[in-house]
């Protein structure tokens, strides 16, 4: 058993917390070492000194304290439940129009609602202006319904996707892009495997 | 309504509850706050912002440990915590330190069974007291709050490992360094407490 040992434990030592075993060996090395014995008696004499100051009284009594607590929030109890409040009408009507207005808004995306009026067939055969071959603003058919948007900006696309072949723009971050060149666009769209 | 008549019981009985425990331990509590932070203000302060988290959190309490044990882990957290918010507390007022100090002169406790007759046993005088009280100020808090509680509030080292919430290892080292501090600071004012010449 060094110095060095034993010097770390003296406050232990002084404070009863070692084992008895430990302790009676630091008490055996005290009893052989001068060094040790006086980095021990100055822990002493701190520890004495410490407890001999004197207890300080506040100048004040607890009124102020308890006034505090009177008008803090009371004790939470253990049974919440009790406190619990039924919702008014008009929290539940917020959340009804939240719920209406996404309704709405993901119908209006719905690429079969407008499919029939954007059909190049239809714009041809209107009107001799158009007699000619067009390329009908077909940005907004592929556009995915609004619930794809949410999935696909989760979860990319993760697996083996059956896509068309045609070049249909995939950006993984904008979705669908609008067609430049409509001569490579197919009548029929192939689903082919993409391989990864 | 039956549960609000109900609820009211409750929380009037531990109100009431509450109260007394305030009243029969603010002093002591005071106490601790006032050797921590090292000033009567932020002692005041830090006791009532303790009681007043006690008072939020009373349901939490567990009745079969001593309500001071929690209390003091209550307040030795938010004065640790504060401190770090703070960085660094006021510096402190000698006089503050002396006139609240030396009307409870008398009352010091002196128990120390255990250890011989010693000059050190007698009263402190002034100059020792106010050596001691700034000695702490140079402890680093956690370093601080060890030495208090087991040195002025007599925890054991067990005790004060629940109150600190850590490890009976990190408290033995905490004391022991925060004693071997305190000493070093002393003894540079009073390098007479600590001559050699007395050991046996």
């Amino acid at each position: 058993m060094n110095c060095r040992y034993v010097q770390s434990r003296l406050s232990a030592y002084l404070d009863m917390e070692l084992s008895g075993a430990e302790q009676q060996q630091i008490r055996s090395h005290l009893e052989q070492c001068i060094e040790c014995s006086w980095e021990y008696e100055s822990l002493r004499r701190t520890k004495q000194l410490l407890r001999q100051m004197p207890v300080v009284v506040p100048t004040s009594g607890p009124e102020q304290i308890l006034l505090r607590v009177r008008h803090s929030t009371p004790a939470p109890r253990r049974a919440a439940v009790f406190n619990w409040r039924a919702p008014r009408w008009w929290q539940y009507a917020s959340g009804f129009a939240l719920v209406a207005a996404f309704m709405l808004w993901s119908r209006s995306e719905d690429p079969t609602q407008n499919a029939d009026a954007l059909t190049p067939t239809n714009l041809t055969a209107s009107s001799p202006i158009f007699a000619y071959p067009i390329s009908p603003d077909l940005s907004s058919a592929y556009r995915p319904s609004s619930l794809f948007l949410f999935r696909r900006s989760a979860n990319p696309i993760t697996e083996p996707a059956l896509m068309p072949s045609v070049s249909y723009s995939v950006d993984p971050m904008l979705g669908y892009q609008p067609v430049n060149d409509w001569s490579r666009v197919l009548a029929e769209p192939r689903m082919v495997e993409i391989q990864r | 309504m039956t549960h609000t008549a109900v609820a009211y019981r409750m929380e009037d009985r531990l109100q009431r509850e509450f109260d007394e425990l305030v009243y029969r331990h603010y002093q002591q509590a005071y106490n601790t706050a006032y050797r921590l932070t090292g000033n009567a203000a932020d002692a005041e302060d830090l006791v009532q912002e303790a009681f007043l988290r006690a008072y939020r959190f009373f349901d939490r309490y567990d009745r079969s440990m001593p309500f001071m044990n929690w209390f003091n882990r209550i307040l030795t957290n938010l004065y640790i915590d504060e401190y770090r918010r703070r960085g660094r507390l006021r510096t402190v007022s000698i006089d503050e330190t002396f006139s609240s100090a030396e009307d409870s002169e008398e009352g010091a406790a002196l128990d120390l069974p255990d250890l011989a007759p010693d000059p050190l046993e007698l009263a402190l005088s002034k100059e020792y007291v106010e050596a001691i009280h700034e000695g702490l100020q140079y402890l680093s808090p956690e370093f601080r709050a060890a030495v208090v509680l087991a040195d002025m509030e007599g925890y054991s080292y067990e005790e004060i490992a629940e109150i600190m919430n850590t490890s009976i290892g990190t408290v033995r080292s905490r004391i022991h360094r925060g004693r071997k501090q305190l000493r070093d600071q002393i003894k540079k004012r009073h390098p007479n407490l600590f001559e050699r010449g007395d050991l046996k």
